[in-house]
């Protein structure tokens, strides 16, 4: 048997990330002294997230539609002290953008009524067809 | 860069440092996940009848959700029989292995 390359296996994601997703992750991922959890949760979440309807994930506790936000989701990562959250937009045909990520010291409810026009704005350069 | 390649590159820096292994557990653990919570939705069953339904506590299903859980092979093997769930028990060697056994 081929011996399995981490990358063949995201070979087909259909989760696709902007580069401000990108940056702010890895500003936090790479400072925080919980990356080894942080980026090991990560990469479960990505693999259920690019396979799984997500319809079936919200039923579960890592996975949130916004109920005032159109086709907008967020994932939820909890650390021993950090809330973090990653914000996307799931389309009918299973594909998912990653928009925008926030960490929060602390529980407290979020206001994620900025990241709805953000979103849209951060997934136009996908729907155009870059990157497809 | 486009969208493609700012997957790519994101998947390979996430990796990056991280062992083999623990990435195949990742994976692992977000596909056990995903087909538990998948066979609760086909069942139409909440929580709390999953867990009467499996055997376990209402926790233990919400670990099992998350990827949380470290189960046994006697557990693991007990619920895939309860939800009529079929994994690939093959166990085979890589072709291109490395000589030290990685």
């Amino acid at each position: 048997m081929k011996r399995l390359d981490i990358r063949d296996i995201f070979a087909g994601c259909r989760v696709h990330i902007n580069e401000d997703f990108y940056r702010d992750f890895f500003a936090f991922a790479d400072r925080s002294a919980e990356q080894d959890y942080v980026k090991k949760k990560t990469v479960q979440l990505l693999m259920q997230l690019s396979e799984t309807p997500v319809q079936i994930l919200c039923k579960g506790g890592s996975f949130e539609k916004l109920s005032d936000y159109r086709d907008l989701y967020l994932i939820r990562i909890e650390t021993m002290t950090l809330n973090l959250r990653m914000l996307f937009i799931a389309e009918e045909d299973g594909q998912a953008y990653l928009v925008a990520f926030e960490e929060y010291a602390g529980k407290f409810a979020s206001n994620y009524e900025k990241y709805s026009p953000l979103a849209v704005k951060r997934t136009r350069p996908f729907r155009k067809g870059a990157g497809k | 860069m486009n969208g493609k390649d700012v997957t790519a590159a994101f998947v390979g820096r996430v990796t990056q440092g991280m062992s083999r292994r623990k990435v195949l557990e990742a994976i692992a653990r977000g596909r056990m996940a995903s087909a538990i919570l998948t066979r609760r939705s086909e069942l139409g069953m909440d929580r709390l009848e999953f867990a009467r339904f499996l055997g376990i506590s209402e926790p233990e299903v919400i670990e099992w959700e998350s990827g949380e859980c470290d189960v046994t092979i006697a557990e693991f093997c007990d619920v895939c029989e309860k939800l009529s769930l079929a994994f690939d028990m093959s166990i085979t060697l890589e072709d291109d292995f490395p000589a030290n056994g990685g």
